[in-house]
């Protein structure tokens, strides 16, 4: 089997907040708004807040604190992910992926890389984006429109399911 | 001139230790979090030596106990949380070789073959005898200074990441 290039895969900061900001939401935000929210109508709660009063006004400061708060908690999510993108070089540079039977090759400006397939915990879909798994927070982004002439799209998902990735 | 760091592994202690201080350096507001981890330590240790029972405070203030039971787990949850992510890097689990050069650092191992320019790498931190090479905000190469192949000295080494225009903390 042919090798299959990648050539100039560029993560963009736009491509990197699209693909980390479901994740994000799924992983930490509703649970973290569940936690919040349980202590703020607790904390009305024992102050008396509920006790007398009409119930729209009371549920409308509630509802107004509540989405201050995931304003704010949705704007710190979007500092950290851009915070992430600006402390990577190595994300930011153009980056040539050769993948084979042998395993996978990178090359950038910054990194010249060797990463045999046993050291592939599995791939993700992000988006348009294969994400090969290599460690805790740890990969390489895959963009198959960035694939060259003749390989396409099923021939990459075909090498990785060859190699015996499982789709996270 | 070219410095070899042969067979480096960090086992789980050191890496839980080492990412602890970490953390610490990079995150100092952590430490307050301290203070109620204390309090609460030190009032969960008062309620079991002491003459009120658990029942009572519960129906008194039950928000309070769960507060309490929280900051009693946090130390777990961030030890197990740290352990999986120990098991999890195949480059943390083999030993690798590390040779560093004027352009840039290479690593050699089962789990990885990478030549990294000095440009990628965005700061160091040094911990007593391990040096912490860093190239994004999530993970970092872990140097064992002490296995550093002779004639070289932790000091080459430092100099060397500096002169590749990486800052050293």
């Amino acid at each position: 089997m042919e090798p299959i290039i990648l050539a100039d895969v560029r993560m963009s900061r736009a491509d990197f907040v699209a693909i980390n900001w479901p994740i994000i939401v799924r992983k930490r935000g509703w649970i973290n708004m569940l936690l919040m929210s349980g202590v703020v109508v607790y904390l009305f709660w024992s102050d008396g807040f509920y006790e007398s009063g009409y119930w729209l006004y009371q549920a409308g400061i509630t509802l107004a604190v509540l989405a201050a708060m995931a304003i704010l908690l949705g704007y710190l999510y979007r500092r950290a992910i851009n915070k992430q993108y600006d402390s990577t070089p190595l994300m930011q540079q153009p980056a040539t992926y050769r993948l084979s039977v042998a395993g996978i090759e990178k090359t950038s400006s910054l990194q010249r890389l060797e990463l045999p397939w046993a050291s592939c915990q599995g791939v993700r879909r992000l988006g348009r984006w294969y994400f090969l798994v290599t460690g805790p927070q740890r990969g390489e982004f895959l963009d198959p429109a960035r694939l060259e002439a003749p390989a396409t799209e099923a021939d990459l998902r075909a090498l990785l399911t060859q190699q015996g990735l499982t789709f996270l | 001139m070219t410095i070899v760091i042969p067979q480096v592994r960090v086992d789980f202690r050191r890496y839980l230790a080492l990412s602890l201080r970490y953390s610490f350096r990079r995150k100092p507001l952590m430490a307050v979090l301290l203070v109620p981890w204390l309090t609460f330590m030190w009032s969960a240790g008062a309620l079991l030596t002491g003459p009120t029972s658990v029942i009572d405070v519960l129906k008194q203030n039950p928000l309070g106990m769960l507060f309490m039971l929280f900051f009693l787990l946090l130390p777990v949850l961030l030890v197990w949380g740290t352990w999986q992510q120990y098991q999890a890097s195949s480059l943390l689990l083999n030993p690798a070789d590390y040779v560093l050069n004027a352009t840039g650092v290479s690593v050699r191992g089962p789990a990885m073959n990478t030549d990294l320019m000095w440009p990628a790498f965005t700061r160091a931190d040094q911990f007593g005898s391990w040096l912490l090479l860093q190239a994004s905000e999530q993970s970092a190469f872990f140097l064992d200074l002490q296995r550093i192949a002779p004639p070289a000295t932790p000091a080459d080494v430092l100099e060397l990441v500096k002169s590749g225009g990486v800052s050293v903390h």
